[in-house]
């Protein structure tokens, strides 16, 4: 089988990063296009797959740099089998009131109008190769964190871009994935930056989450988004939103 | 007396919410937002010392404070928001490259979200005071996909989690997201006349024009009798955060 060629965005650290170790982990051959802000972490992924790994240095708002991306998969390996969107932000958390509006919208254009475009730039792609999209969505599109209004929305918004990417394209199937709570920057930042911005009780249990080593190891989630990418969307799932852990997922967690 | 927003107050849902709040609410006061100042003006005429027209974009950035010093000067209280206002477009296929514009998508969310976002949380320490009501106008397509709906969808999609988020968040006040149905206005017509046939999948829109041939589109009244009850006589309390569609049963005993 021609080894699949697979986009990820975010992948300089965390969730992106255990994404393309495990890709290449499982299948050896896969070809992945990565874009994240940071060169140096890209450079070692570069060094570490050499031909097999290729990259962007740019911000995910900007979609001369994911049409540039898209360009060079087709270029140079003819396809796109797969876009995993990973990249994400969960600032701001604000007290409903302070609503900074502006940082709404900022969270918004990587959250979810990139999403969107990243979309629209690969579907006639992912179309013919009759591939997938996989979302990195979050429990907190249909959990209520406090003051993670912007932050829960996107995802919520996102959740619904999935229905309609498999609605509309026969070819394509999607599917918004949330990751869990899981031990990254993200996690970091939750604890000792914004969760004083959220009700004392909400900032304690992220707390407790890493005190008592609940958070889940990286590789956890990103396990099912890189068996997502490389096998594909359960047509029975297709359009949904779900947890990495359920049931119909329980085959992508190996 | 219940003093109670609306925006989108021109025509349609809007309008008829308007009607409907003075109605079912004889000492109620609405001031109503719409961009349209004859309808407004009208509206004024005829509900004198009742109806405040508010000739503004809900988009307009200084339109949630200049709101909030009125009512406060003038009323000193607030019961109510209905965000009614919303648009439709920009309708098409994902697949629809040459279609896709960012900026309209972001232009949409501006109109059907983040105005909502800032309109309400400006307007909240006044809704705290007297443990008021934000009735949000939804949609079925906030659940359901639509055939190149992709942006109206996901932007009802984040209001739905926007009443949540309130529901959390502010203690003293109540939030719900309500789907009005298909209904007779304006909207109806630009998808059948112009949307439609643009962006969507002949078999999709189908659906929209054959409701309007079989004289199945809801009067605007009737969703406008649902948030009128809302607005005037408060959100349950088992009904706070959720979306509901207007003919939920739970919705019934409130408009009678």
């Amino acid at each position: 089988m021609p080894a699949k060629v697979i986009i990820v965005t975010g992948v300089s650290r965390g969730i992106g990063r255990s994404i393309v170790d495990t890709i290449f982990k499982e299948e050896p051959e896969t070809i992945v296009y990565g874009i994240a802000r940071s060169e140096a972490p890209l450079k070692e992924l570069k060094e570490q797959y050499g031909d097999h790994f290729f990259y962007i240095v740019g911000d995910i708002t900007d979609a001369g740099k994911l049409k540039q991306l898209a360009a060079d998969a087709v270029r140079d390996h003819g396809k796109i089998d797969s876009v995993v969107a990973n990249a994400g932000v969960l600032e701001p958390v604000q007290r409903i009131h302070d609503a900074d509006i502006d940082a709404w919208k900022r969270l918004y254009d990587i959250n979810f109008f990139s999403i969107v475009s990243l979309v629209s730039i690969t579907v006639e792609q992912i179309a013919r190769s009759h591939g997938n999209y996989v979302f990195v969505s979050s429990d907190a599109s249909t959990m209520y964190f406090s003051n993670w209004g912007a932050y829960g929305s996107s995802k919520a918004a996102l959740n619904h871009l999935a229905l309609t990417v498999a609605n509309e394209e026969p070819n394509v199937r999607c599917l918004a994935v949330a990751p869990g709570i899981v031990d990254t920057s993200m996690q970091v930042n939750i604890r000792e930056n914004v969760g004083n911005n959220m009700s004392a009780e909400h900032h304690a249990m992220f707390k407790d989450l890493k005190e008592s080593n609940k958070l889940l190891d990286s590789n956890v989630p990103a396990t099912v988004y890189a068996n997502l990418a490389l096998r594909g969307v359960p047509e029975s799932i297709n359009g949904t939103y779900v947890s990495y852990d359920c049931a119909e997922l329980a085959s992508f967690q190996k | 007396m219940k003093v109670i927003v609306v925006t989108g107050a021109s025509r349609g849902i809007g309008y008829a919410t308007v009607e409907e709040c003075l109605s079912l609410d004889p000492e109620s006061v609405i001031y109503g937002v719409a961009r349209s100042q004859e309808p407004l003006a009208q509206l004024e005429e005829r509900y004198s010392g009742r109806f405040f027209g508010v000739c503004r974009d809900v988009c307009d950035e200084k339109l949630p404070s200049e709101l909030l010093e009125r009512v406060q000067r003038d009323h000193g209280r607030l019961d109510a928001v209905v965000a009614n206002a919303g648009v439709l477009e920009p309708v098409h296929q994902l697949s629809d490259t040459a279609a896709y514009n960012v900026a309209q998508w972001k232009a949409h969310f501006d109109v059907n979200f983040f105005s909502v976002v800032t309109l309400v949380t400006t307007l909240l320490p006044l809704l705290q005071q007297s443990h008021g009501s934000v009735v949000l106008v939804s949609s079925g397509a906030s659940v359901k996909s639509y055939n190149g709906w992709a942006c109206y969808c996901a932007a009802k999609a984040a209001l739905n989690s926007f009443a949540r988020s309130l529901a959390t968040d502010i203690p003293e006040c109540r939030a719900i997201a309500v789907a009005p149905g298909v209904v007779d206005t304006q909207m109806q017509v630009e998808i059948r006349d112009v949307a439609g046939p643009r962006g969507m999948a002949p078999q999709a829109l189908q659906r929209f024009t054959d409701l309007q041939r079989n004289h199945e589109l809801l009067d605007p009244r009737v969703p406008g009798r649902v948030y009128a009850s809302l607005a005037t006589r408060g959100i349950p309390a088992a009904l706070n955060g959720q979306y509901l569609r207007y003919n939920d049963p739970q919705l019934h005993d409130l408009h009678d």
